[in-house]
């Protein structure tokens, strides 16, 4: 009996096992899934976002579905350059410090309510109180109606980053009568944009319908529908592209791309974003505070292994303290070379001993510790012992901010230089996200200059000039800047993601 | 009876008050800050202390949590920190989903527990039983993310029966059901077994048997009756347990319940959303225990006669 029984197990075993080997093999002999339609576009997506409204949330997820929807004065082009929306035309009065934009005639709302100046001022004396987006509203004041299509508003001085905050979501314009009935703009998400607002199944998906009376006609939706569906697992993502029953996956998982680029179904679209990523060390804590420290453990550290292990090739070493892809990219001095050798040499300049270093590395996903595991090994060869913790993100956030670390691996995105060196290196950020806490009089003054010179070619000088203070003093130790992974079906056309991971969905079509 | 039940759910307002305090003090306890997690590492140190003001998180924490259970007692769950939505409004749109998957999952668990766990002991020490306690073994050690996404190999990208994703319709609660209801059905069959076991050596089935019944008849009508007490308690603890497992297949197979709720806002640290999501699993998990308990008055008529 007993070996019928044994048998029994073995063929459940050998069941089991099948199944689990039929499910690694060749994506070639999966079903092909649903045949397309030309009406519909469904994109996948990890994050759901909180809000539909504009300037209630300030999250990347919630940006995609207001590219959708809204519209703003200004809008980010593929070079990430700001470039007129709504705005027909537009002056600067240097005297005066006075922007003046011109409406286009004719835009509508989805309620079929004409959008005029009253609008504008409205939404923008209505972003100004909102703290979500308060990082994005402080650049412009005394916004004012000069007629039905014009407005004025003015700024503290010249302002190099006035027309990028009016291109963030959070100053997308709305209809003043929603503003004026304090409508939760949520459930109600009116704009002007290329897509209306059809409905969303809270966790599951949101739909929208292209809007025909959308103004501008050259960058009208060529697709009918769009569905926003949330899956949160990226396995899960994969697989329902493969299975063909998405069209397009947001983010896909570094670990699924050697799968898909072998699948002659799909394009997988790889992007060096500008999203820096590094170790940030707290120059506040000795030894911390002595750069020859800092550069010693800068030329550690071996950033290809770094993107291998961590991100499974996905991305592409840093060359400064700053995001390269951005105006003003500088790599002078940034000494981030692979060398044991020369940080040792650094080491000797400090005469401490390496082996009492503290240096905890905090971590919030799998990603960052995998990186800090090489990190790690790096900084045995010069002799210091460093640590990994891992923190959820609420707590790292929270603890990185009030300064209470030696060292983390986190990042910073954002799509223009002057908000990405204000945010990082600005003093008046220390507490929130000046994270290495560096208070540099000079890298101050330079920043301020910068966003004052509203000259791009000038601009850019200065800009060039912080980074080379910044590579000098070597505040952190920049890693990588990953890739924005995306992934369609072959025949989806004219996709299109900038280094900021934005793309324009009203501009794809079906190749049929 | 009636008297009791209302007895019973007059006392789940302490509990949920209990579980609320509870909860607060966890949370409140717990590091990281909501603010931050809200508004993320760009935000001014203004619209930071802005906010927290806002949000009444300067104030102390049974200050914070009076002003909850009092708006909670006016029908009010809050604002959810993250969405600024009614908690009510958000609950209300992923309790439906986390019933439909419980539902499925307890069907498919009961549909293949009771048969495994009688054939297991009426055919003990078979080959059968082997196997039936070896499936058994295997529902209670794979783990369920990971068994969701065999299920998603297989039946969506290999044979493309379900969809991969969603709640749209019935089949988009197959592969879940499955895979949670896997998961159940072990520990059910595992107790029915060794209940049955029990109950089939006791004297009055010999004596039914003896009076010529025909050994089906004796399973069904004298044995499995009496065997199903044991059974119905690890049911109602599985529903429990079940709700726990909601969290990761509703994850995996992208449907918009409680669990996945419940989780996103514990990252997020949303304490009014993360206390309203704890506190419908705490509800569901009463009114099961509530079923439960009502179900032994109709199984054993000696449970119905204390009840009246």
């Amino acid at each position: 009996m007993k070996k019928v029984q044994l048998i029994g197990l073995v063929l459940l075993i050998a069941m089991f096992a099948s199944i689990a080997v039929s499910c690694t093999g060749n994506a070639a002999n999966t079903k092909s899934g649903p045949a397309i339609d030309y009406d519909t576009v469904v994109i996948a997506t990890a994050d759901e976002t909180p809000s539909l409204g504009t300037a209630t949330h300030n999250a990347v997820a919630g940006d995609y579905v207001n590219k959708l929807t809204h519209n703003g004065l200004f809008r980010l082009d593929k070079e990430l350059n700001p470039q007129p929306d709504l705005v027909a035309s537009y002056d600067f009065d240097e005297n005066s410090y006075t922007w003046t934009f011109k409406l286009h005639p004719g835009i509508k709302f989805h309620d079929g309510s004409d959008l005029t100046a009253d609008d504008v001022v409205a939404t923008l004396n209505y972003t100004k109180t909102m703290p979500d987006i308060a990082t994005y509203t402080t650049s412009y004041d005394n916004v004012t109606k000069v007629d039905e299509l014009t407005i004025t508003l003015t700024t503290d001085g010249p302002s190099a980053s006035l027309l990028y905050d009016l291109a963030h979501h959070g100053n997308y314009i709305i209809p003043k009568e929603l503003i004026d009935q304090d409508a939760d703009m949520s459930a109600n998400p009116i704009g002007a944009g290329p897509y209306k607002f059809v409905s969303w199944d809270r966790g599951e998906k949101i739909t929208f319908v292209a809007f025909e009376d959308y103004f501008d006609k050259e960058r009208a939706p060529k697709i009918k529908n769009i569905i926003w569906r949330i899956i949160p697992e990226g396995s899960s993502r994969t697989i329902a592209i493969e299975s063909g029953e998405v069209d397009y996956i947001i983010e896909l998982d570094s670990t699924a791309v050697k799968t898909l680029d072998a699948n002659e179904n799909v394009t997988v679209m790889k992007i060096p974003s500008v999203s820096h990523n590094w170790l940030c060390i707290n120059n506040e804590v000795p030894p911390f505070d002595n750069v020859n420290v800092r550069r010693a453990i800068n030329c550690a550290i071996n950033r290809a292994d770094i993107i291998e292990v961590a991100l499974n090739g996905a991305g592409v070493p840093a060359t400064a303290q700053t995001p390269a892809g951005m105006l003003g990219e500088n790599p002078d001095n940034f000494g981030g070379e692979y060398d044991v050798e020369k940080a040792k040499e650094y080491m000797a300049k400090w005469g401490g001993d390496p082996s009492t270093i503290k240096l905890e590395m905090i971590c919030s996903n799998d990603t960052k510790r995998r990186a800090a595991e090489v990190i790690q090994s790096n900084l045995k060869e010069i002799g210091i012992e460093a640590g990994i913790v891992s923190l959820d993100l609420a707590t790292y956030l929270s603890e990185t901010a009030a300064g209470n670390f030696t060292g983390f691996i986190g990042g910073y995105t954002s799509n223009e230089m002057m908000s990405f060196l204000k945010g990082v290196y600005h003093s008046s950020n220390i507490g929130s996200s000046n994270k290495t806490r560096t208070a540099n009089p000079e890298v101050d003054r330079l920043i301020e200059l910068a966003s004052k010179t509203v000259d791009q070619k000038e601009r850019e000088k200065v800009l060039m000039e912080v980074t080379k203070v910044l590579n000098d003093n070597c505040y952190q130790i920049p890693i990588y800047q990953d890739y924005t992974l995306s992934v369609h079906k072959k025949d989806l056309d004219n996709t299109f993601i900038t280094s900021g991971g934005t793309f324009f969905a009203q501009e794809w079509s079906w190749k049929k | 009876m009636w008297k009791y039940i209302l007895k019973r759910i007059v006392a789940m307002i302490p509990v949920l008050i209990g579980v609320t305090l509870i909860v607060y003090f966890i949370l409140s306890l717990a590091p990281g800050d909501p603010v931050r997690a809200m508004l993320g590492e760009q935000s001014t140190p203004e619209a930071y202390e802005e906010m927290r003001e806002a949000l009444g998180l300067n104030d102390p924490v049974i200050v914070q949590w009076g002003r909850y259970i009092l708006n909670l007692f006016r029908g009010d769950f809050g604002i959810s920190y993250k969405t600024k939505t009614n908690v009510a409004v958000e609950l209300a749109a992923r309790i439906p989903s986390t019933l439909t998957l419980s539902f499925f999952a307890t069907t498919i668990a009961i549909i293949f527990a009771l048969p495994l766990g009688i054939i297991a002991a009426v055919k003990q020490n078979t080959w059968i039983d082997g196997i039936s306690m070896f499936i058994s073994l295997l529902g209670v050690s794979i783990p369920i993310f990971w068994f969701g996404l065999l299920l998603l190999q297989f039946f969506c990208l290999k044979l493309g029966w379900f969809p991969a994703s969603g709640a749209d319709t019935w089949l988009h609660y197959v592969m879940p059901g499955m895979a949670l209801g896997f998961h159940c059905m072990a520990s059910i069959a595992r107790i029915t077994r060794s209940s049955m076991l029990e109950v089939i050596r006791q004297d009055y089935i010999r004596t039914a048997r003896s009076k010529g019944l025909s050994y089906n008849k004796v399973i069904r009508k004298h044995a499995l009756k009496n065997a199903l007490i044991p059974t119905i308690t690890v049911t109602g603890l599985q529903i429990g347990s079940l709700l726990a497992g909601s969290v990761l297949t509703e994850t995996v197979f992208g449907i918009p319940g409680i669990g996945r709720l419940m989780i996103q806002s514990i990252q997020g640290l949303d304490y009014p959303m993360v206390l309203g999501c704890i506190l419908v699993f705490t509800l569901m998990f009463s009114i099961v225990n509530l079923i439960v308990d009502l179900l032994y008055a109709f199984v054993d008529p000696r449970i119905k006669a204390q009840y009246s």
